[in-house]
């Protein structure tokens, strides 16, 4: 490396630096770092687990201690106060560490808690203000849902290519809003993972309706996920829209997942492969959902967590029919064998499957664009409220 | 003129800290190699101090000659979130802490 601007050392300024270690900056700096706290992890005797490469675990007779990394963002999570105090004074001896105490941030969430009620409130508040700052949209009218009820985007002209600078404004827009999405915005995943289909040559039609998005989160910034324990049982609800994209006739897939009352896991997706029918659609969607079913069971697992009650609801009965009976009827017989894993996980009673009437849906908005009224519904069922500050 | 002083400051310390750590050693640029460039990169944090930072520039290093394992695992949002729930549930402790001058160690 050349040597820094104002430090150059007298007399041998033609000389460079041979890095024996990481810097900041280099392609190579996280990955270096990270083997760095893996090892000493290992030493204060963590495991490391498999379902989620940045957990790692420690039990024994005082305890469980949960340590989650996220490149320099360390979160700990104990049951006893003596072994979380431990195990921290000893990796301090290690690492130089702000200790942050209580926690209060992390990776951006905003997180406020209350241990009478065991209740806590997340959300992304002072990244959504910078986001609309960002896109000079803090003074918009307001609108209600994220996309138009029923909207649905067509690609552009075969001849259309789209200018640089658009391209880039889309994707640092749809970028902000992934983000936004993945953290504690359940109510912007379909129309986000919708207009995410453009990236690689948006219109400015496409512009236009991301920027909705991004108006939509304007509207209703103070919008936070509350969490309120309940029961230690697992509740996923699966959806799906069959053929909804109108230009390809793909099924979009959704689900949301509760631990209790509270919406830990969502996720929108445009099905792989096109479903020659609803009930077809929602049995696909079914085996999205089951496998992040097995992985969350996996991490709890390794964690040494107990969750004692799988639940799986769909609306779709035919579905759930061919789900649960070992029927092998010529409309149902195409299809591809790896979605045969969701009965398998049915009959080993890995999660119970149940029919839910669509009015009591919790995954509908991952789907399609609603009406005001329907996403409204479904929004307050996913415990997205708005906090007081 | 103040603050001038106060940068200088934060820029010797950031050189010290790398020294300390044996992070680089002062040689003759090999003849067929180009030095990857640097900068530096200025924040007033919150409290109140000046911070300088030493940031290499990482875009002009050659795959394959300068680097080549990149890939760092990251935890999802979603084990976040889990775990969260869960131990709010259960009235755990939870605290949080932020690792300094993180890629030095490596």
């Amino acid at each position: 490396m050349e040597q820094p601007e104002g430090f150059k050392v007298p007399g041998s300024s033609n000389k460079v630096y041979r890095l024996l270690r990481a810097l900041y900056g280099l392609k190579q700096a996280a990955l270096a770092w990270n083997k760095e706290l893996h090892k000493s992890l290992l030493k204060l005797n963590f495991k490391h687990s498999k379902s989620d490469p940045g957990v790692y675990i420690f039990q024994d007779k005082s305890g469980i201690m949960l340590f989650i990394v996220y490149v320099d963002d360390g979160l700990l999570m104990s049951n006893s106060a003596k072994l979380l105090k431990k195990k921290k004074t000893a990796f301090l001896n290690v690492w130089e560490a702000h200790d942050m105490g209580p926690v209060k941030e992390y990776l951006g969430f905003q997180i406020t808690r209350n241990r009478v009620k065991r209740s806590m409130v997340l959300h992304q508040h002072p990244y959504v203000l910078k986001v609309l700052k960002h896109f000079q949209m803090e003074n918009v009218k307001h609108v209600r849902t994220p996309l138009p009820a029923g909207y649905q985007p067509s690609t552009a002209p075969k001849d259309y290519n789209a200018s640089p600078t658009i391209r880039q404004w889309y994707q640092s827009v749809i970028g902000s809003l992934l983000f936004v999405m993945l953290g504690t915005r359940p109510d912007i995943a379909f129309a986000v993972i919708k207009m995410s289909q453009f990236m690689a040559n948006p219109t400015e039609e496409h512009l236009q309706k991301a920027l909705h998005i991004v108006k939509y989160l304007g509207s209703t910034p103070n919008l936070a996920l509350h969490f309120s324990g309940g029961a230690s049982s697992l509740d996923c609800y699966s959806d799906s829209d069959w053929a909804g994209d109108s230009e390809t006739q793909h099924s979009t897939s959704g689900y949301t997942i509760f631990l209790g009352n509270d919406l830990v896991s969502w996720r929108s997706r445009r099905q792989p492969t096109v479903a020659l029918s609803s009930t077809e659609a929602e049995y696909m969607s079914m085996c999205d959902c089951a496998q992040q079913i097995l992985w969350i069971k996996l991490l709890f697992q390794e964690c040494h967590l107990s969750l004692q009650h799988f639940m799986m609801f769909g609306d779709n009965k035919g579905a759930i029919h061919i789900a649960q009976n070992p029927v092998m009827e010529g409309w149902s017989k195409h299809i591809s064998i790896k979605y045969y894993f969701l009965r398998e996980c049915i009959e080993k009673q890995i999660f119970m499957l149940d029919y839910v009437p669509t009015d009591q849906q919790k995954a509908d908005m991952m789907t399609k664009n609603l009406t005001w009224q329907k996403f409204q519904d479904n929004r307050l069922r996913l415990n997205l409220l708005e906090f007081k500050s | 003129m103040e603050e001038q002083k106060k940068w200088e400051q934060a820029c010797k310390e950031e050189i010290k800290s790398i020294e300390d750590r044996n992070v680089w050693t002062l040689v003759d640029c090999p003849p067929d190699r180009k030095p990857v460039k640097c900068h530096w990169v200025f924040a007033k944090k919150l409290d109140g101090r000046f911070k300088a930072r030493l940031v290499a520039k990482g875009f002009s290093q050659i795959y394959g000659e300068d680097y080549d394992e990149t890939f760092s695992p990251v935890t999802h949002f979603e084990t976040v979130r889990l775990l969260l729930a869960y131990v709010c549930q259960n009235d755990w402790e939870i605290e949080s802490l932020d690792v300094k001058t993180a890629f030095l160690y490596g």
